[in-house]
C-alpha cells in the first residue's frame, strides 16, 4: 500500500550508483539547456557542454564540430535529449575500448 | 586515467561499467547480458527509478508510451496492482526485456542497454521538469 506516493526525497538517498549517474547526466543537460525550453540544447549549448564536461571522453580531435553540424543542419536547430544521449553513447564506446580487460 | 574526469564523464563510466558487470560470463555470448542477469540488474541498480516511473506512469503521464523501444502500455501502468512494488516491477521488467530484445536472441547488447538507459532518463528528466514547474507556479 502507498507505494505510489513514495517516490520522493527519502527514496533519492537510497539511489544506486547507476541511478546517481543518471541524475548527474540529467542535471548536466538541464544546466546547459538555458535558452528557450529546457527539453533541448541549442548547438552552441551542446558545444559548450561537450567541450567543458566531456573533453576527455569526446576530445575535439574526433570531429566534434562536424558531428554537431550534422545534428543540427541550420543555426537555430535544437538537440533533444535522445540525440544528446546518442552522442554520449559514442563517447561511451570509447570507454569500452579503453577498458578491454575488465575483471582480468 | 579517470582521475581527471568530470562528474559527467564519471557518470558515463559508471553506466558503461555497469553493463560489463552484468555481461554474460559464458564465452558463446560475448558482450551481452542474459535475461536473468538483466532482470537482476534492473532490481539491483535501477529499482528506485523504475519504481518511481512505473508507479507514476498513469495515462496522464508522459511516461512511457512515447519512448520508442520501451513501449509499455500506459493503461497497464495505471492499474493499481502495478503500484505493489514486487509483482508490479517484475511484470513491468519482463515487458521491458521483451521490448528491448528486438532480435529475440534472449540477450541484451550494449546498444540495447544504452537505449534502455536513455529511455529511463528521458521520462525522469521530464518528471524533474514537471516538479520544477509545479514548484515555480
Amino acid at each position: 500500500m502507498g507505494q505510489c506516493q513514495s517516490a520522493n526525497a527519502e527514496d533519492a538517498q537510497e539511489f544506486s550508483d547507476v541511478e546517481k549517474a543518471i541524475e548527474t547526466l540529467i542535471q548536466n543537460f538541464h544546466q546547459y539547456a538555458v535558452e528557450g525550453s529546457k527539453e533541448a540544447l541549442t548547438s552552441s549549448e551542446l558545444h559548450n557542454l561537450i567541450t567543458q564536461q566531456l573533453s576527455h571522453l569526446m576530445p575535439s580531435t574526433c570531429g566534434l564540430e562536424e558531428k554537431i553540424a550534422h545534428l543540427g543542419g541550420c543555426g537555430d536547430s535544437r538537440v533533444e535529449f535522445g540525440t544528446f544521449w546518442e552522442l554520449i553513447g559514442e563517447a561511451a564506446k570509447n570507454v569500452k575500448m579503453e577498458t578491454p580487460g575488465r575483471g582480468s | 586515467m579517470a582521475d581527471c574526469y568530470t562528474d559527467l564523464e564519471k557518470a558515463v563510466v559508471v553506466l558503461v561499467e555497469n553493463f560489463y558487470k552484468y555481461v554474460s560470463k559464458h564465452s558463446l555470448v560475448k558482450n551481452k547480458i542474459s535475461k536473468s542477469s538483466f532482470r537482476k540488474m534492473l532490481k539491483n541498480e535501477l529499482n528506485h527509478m523504475l519504481t518511481i516511473l512505473w508507479s507514476r506512469g498513469g495515462p496522464h503521464s508522459h511516461f512511457p508510451c512515447q519512448i520508442s523501444g520501451l513501449c509499455v502500455r500506459s493503461h497497464s501502468l495505471a492499474d493499481p496492482r502495478f503500484c505493489r512494488q514486487d509483482t508490479g516491477n517484475r511484470k513491468a521488467a519482463d515487458k521491458l526485456i521483451q521490448n528491448l530484445d528486438a532480435n529475440h536472441d534472449g540477450r541484451i547488447s550494449f546498444d540495447e542497454y544504452w537505449t534502455m538507459i536513455g529511455g529511463i532518463m528521458a521520462p525522469i528528466a521530464n518528471l524533474i521538469r514537471q516538479q520544477e514547474q509545479q514548484c515555480n507556479s
